[in-house]
């Protein structure tokens, strides 16, 4: 388990950076690979854009039959969320980026999960199970 | 911390970005180089991503974004080198970059730029 503090550009790469590392060390094909750092990368550009600052915590999964799968945590204390059907609307965004993000996300990944509370931050968890 | 090269062959510049760029570099190298296709007056403009380790929404809108700037100066953009990882993922999030004209490789770019500058300067060809 590891954990990225996000507060800047830069830990945006820095969370790449651990997702590619984490990735390949379980032995995640390249394409599933690149699939897991881009999510990656839209969700800690999320905590940064909205939730200002978060973190990222990174855990390796076992389901009962044994396969492995690897789950990324995004948490951030921002504003929250206040509408999440919109929010995961593809197209709609309340920045600046294309309203790809979060959608993209859940369509790269197994698993989505999103949880928000207006003024109390927001919890995403993703997971990419190993094929 | 070079992330970034800038070529200029005859009026196209050819431009590399690496693999880790971070998103204040990525609008900086957006700044420079329509200053060089200010400056070098360039009529085309090649974006090599051949080395980039994965394209996000955030960098597909700055490219889609930087070509149309470039066709504001009046220039063609073509971008080359997107891997068959980042084309899957691309496809997978329902990205896409209209604005831009896409190349398998520098060499094919580079053919296919010629032919966008010969059809700016002589639009009547394409009527």
């Amino acid at each position: 388990m590891s954990r990225v503090e996000i507060c800047s550009e830069q830990d945006i790469v820095l969370a790449r950076q651990v997702a590619r590392k984490t990735a390949s060390g379980l032995g995640f094909s390249l394409v599933d690979q690149t699939r897991i750092i881009t999510a990656v990368s839209e969700l800690a550009r999320n905590i940064f854009t909205y939730g200002i600052q978060g973190w990222m915590i990174v855990q390796e999964l076992k389901n009962s039959t044994g396969v492995v799968g690897l789950e990324f945590v995004f948490e951030d204390q921002g504003p929250g969320i206040a509408d999440l059907q919109l929010a995961l609307t593809a197209g709609y965004s309340s920045g600046q980026g294309l309203g790809l993000g979060l959608t993209g996300a859940k369509r790269l990944m197994d698993e989505f999960d999103l949880q928000s509370k207006l003024g109390q931050g927001t919890v995403v968890r993703i997971v990419k199970w190993m094929r | 911390m070079d992330k970034t090269s800038l070529l200029k062959l005859g009026n196209v510049l050819i431009l590399s970005i690496e693999g880790e760029i971070n998103d204040l570099s990525v609008v900086s190298m957006q700044e420079m180089l329509l200053r060089e296709v200010m400056n070098t007056s360039a009529r085309g403009v090649v974006l090599n991503i051949s080395r980039l380790e994965i394209m996000d929404s955030y960098m597909a809108r700055v490219l889609s974004d930087t070509a149309r700037m470039i066709r504001f100066m009046g220039g063609s953009t073509i971008l080359v080198g997107i891997n068959p990882m980042i084309a899957l993922t691309m496809v997978d999030m329902g990205l896409d970059i209209k604005e831009v004209k896409t190349a398998l490789n520098l060499e094919a770019a580079l053919e296919m730029m010629k032919g966008l500058i010969l059809l700016a300067k002589y639009p009547e060809v394409n009527a």
